[in-house]
């Protein structure tokens, strides 16, 4: 029976797992040609069909549930965070839908390993002890490994994701020492070793742990940062942005950003908001990486010739911001700050999304030569006026001009971090912004001011129109109407923090 | 008592030099294989001192801990290889340094 309720609290998970077998069988079972081009709207819809079920389930939850002895916690963290991945994979799969089918891939592979990185995402966002999150990272990780190599024989993809396992894989090893060592201190402090948030809440509080617990502290968000892409670990990003297959490079940017968050955000609630007298190096820590990480994702990315190295440079800026968030509520933890994060996460997922299905749509066709530079952009505003202005759109949610996601998601968390006293932190960050306006408003300039000489073809797809509708629409709705987000967030967010 | 000679500290010493020597080998080796190896050297130093904690504390969770850890590492190898796999297919070669298509323009 305690069983069978246990899987009842993560039916979220398990659907989606499912969801990607059923899509793997229909692959190989797929018609009397064979298994080669599958193709098809009926692997879109189970995939898609899937996550809504999920999404629906972590909208209906209330309260604080606990499955398999406090390993997978799903509360507000975990539903507002599992909520954002959902919606990542579940535009990504649209994009990827047009993609492939433009450049004659196979689908039902790439669907599969989407949805079974978005369970490790999601494992990730409603981990209750550090080994459920190492598991919830690395399954996620595996599978965007494979879709940033997706197209397998083209050098560019292959290099992406030979890049981003090694590092990814480097990095995880450190955050796994990380943990063994958190494991014996927590084990040295209370007598017995756990890794369960909950205990190692209760030994990192007093101020008893040694210097070695707190190296594993750092070790452990030194490999959370590299998922999240926070210099000094973001030497990765740009190279495997341009590099995979675009919708992956969307994927990518959004879910395991958002996911690695929520892990983040569970792993300084437990051993740096309690620690008595730490409290303030911490804090001072992580606003100085959030500092660097903003100033050089912007100065950086002004240099870029191509868009998807832009957007690379840009998801390293944006990183630093809800990094900012992250120091905020190390500094004064309250469920605002969280709802904050959270709230820009959203925001960034929508607007990111639908920049990389622009890409896509104009994106070189031909194999040797993926790839989109700024200049290729000009006089595209008057030939397609409809997915140009979309860009105009998730421009300026970028660039963090009201009324969109954007802007609010900043103003969410620049006065959370306000709230804390965190002021010249602040001010840095605005100016960081500014500097990124610069480069996100010469993409549109380049689109209407320059002459019409584009030759580009459009990649034509009723898939890539819903998508970047959906992204539209997300960027604009939750900018003009915060409030219906932030009233859900503060419902699931009750109780969080006891 | 073999217990009284070698304790805890030890075991973490040696898990610490393993590590070292992988997160050394994957920063120099330019062989990918090599590399790969040397990250699942890092893994299980890792599981070294889950084992040798849980020993001393007398927390038989470490077992369970290795033992994920261990399944994780496969997976990882596995998915790490076939992307070599690629790799050599188009370049006939899988030294690190070949791997150059992508980059900063100055």
């Amino acid at each position: 029976m305690n069983m069978l309720q246990d899987l009842g609290t993560i039916a979220p998970l398990w659907i989606v797992a499912i969801a990607a077998a059923v899509v793997l069988l229909l692959t190989v079972t797929g018609g009397k040609s064979g298994p080669a081009p599958n193709t098809g709207t009926h692997l879109v819809m189970v995939s898609l069909a899937a996550l809504a079920a999920a999404a629906w389930l972590l909208v209906g939850h209330d309260g604080t549930k606990t499955a398999f002895s406090g390993a997978i916690v799903v509360d507000g963290v975990g539903v507002l965070f599992g909520l954002t991945v959902i919606a990542g994979a579940f535009i990504a799969i649209m994009l990827a839908a047009a993609y492939l089918t433009e450049h004659g891939l196979s689908q039902g592979e790439y669907f599969a390993l989407v949805l079974l990185s978005t369970v490790g995402m999601m494992m990730l966002a409603m981990a209750g002890d550090l080994l459920t999150l190492f598991i919830g990272l690395e399954t996620m990780s595996l599978a965007v490994y494979i879709l940033a190599g997706y197209r397998r024989s083209n050098r560019k993809s292959q290099e992406a994701a030979f890049k981003y396992f090694v590092f990814g894989a480097f990095a995880s090893a450190f955050a796994l020492f990380g943990m063994a060592l958190i494991y014996g201190e927590v084990g040295r402090v209370s007598g017995s070793p756990s890794l369960a948030f909950a205990a190692i809440g209760k030994a990192y509080g007093p101020g008893e742990v040694a210097a070695i617990g707190w190296i594993g502290v750092a070790l452990v968000f030194g490999g959370l940062a590299f998922k999240i892409a926070a210099v000094p670990f973001h030497m990765w990003a740009p190279d495997v942005y341009e590099g995979a297959p675009t919708p992956s490079t969307g994927f990518m940017a959004v879910g395991v950003k958002a996911a690695a968050f929520a892990g983040l955000c569970r792993f300084v609630a437990a051993t740096m908001v309690s620690a008595e007298g730490r409290t303030e190096t911490a804090v001072l820590s992580i606003e100085i990486i959030a500092i660097i990480t903003m100033v050089v994702g912007n100065l950086l990315a002004v240099r870029q010739t191509q868009i998807k190295r832009m957007l690379a440079y840009s998801s390293v800026a944006h990183a630093g911001y809800v990094l900012l968030g992250v120091a905020a509520f190390v500094a004064n933890p309250k469920p605002e700050t969280i709802q904050a994060v959270s709230y820009y996460l959203f925001g960034y997922t929508a607007m990111t999304l639908g920049a990389f299905g622009v890409v896509l749509a104009f994106e070189c066709q031909d194999d040797r030569r993926l790839d989109l530079p700024i200049s290729r952009l000009s006089g595209i505003g008057h030939r397609y006026s409809a997915t140009a202005l979309a860009l105009v759109v998730f421009m300026l949610a970028l660039a963090g001009i009201p009324p969109t996601a954007g802007f609010f998601g900043k103003l969410a968390v620049f006065s959370a971090a306000v709230d804390a006293g965190r002021i010249t932190a602040v001010i840095i960050a605005v100016l960081a912004s500014a500097v990124g306006a610069f480069y996100y408003l010469r993409i549109i300039v380049v689109m209407y001011m320059r002459g019409s000489d584009c030759q580009e073809k459009k990649v034509n797809s009723s898939w890539l129109a819903a998508g970047l509708w959906a992204c539209a629409g997300l960027t604009i709705g939750v900018g003009l109407l915060p409030e219906s987000y932030l009233v859900f967030a503060k419902r699931v967010l009750t109780g969080w923090l006891g | 008592m073999i217990d009284s000679v070698i304790g805890p500290t030890h075991f973490i010493t040696v898990a610490a030099l393993l590590f070292g020597i992988g997160a050394a080998g994957a920063i120099w080796r330019r062989n990918a294989l090599m590399v790969l190896m040397s990250i699942e050297l890092m893994l299980n130093a890792a599981n070294i001192v889950f084992v040798a904690y849980g020993r001393q504390y007398g927390d038989n969770g470490s077992h369970a801990i290795a033992f994920f850890v261990m399944a994780i590492a496969a997976a990882e190898a596995a998915v790490g290889l076939a992307i070599l796999i690629g790799i050599f297919r188009t370049r006939q070669t899988i030294e690190v340094d070949e791997l150059d298509a992508l980059r900063d323009e100055t």
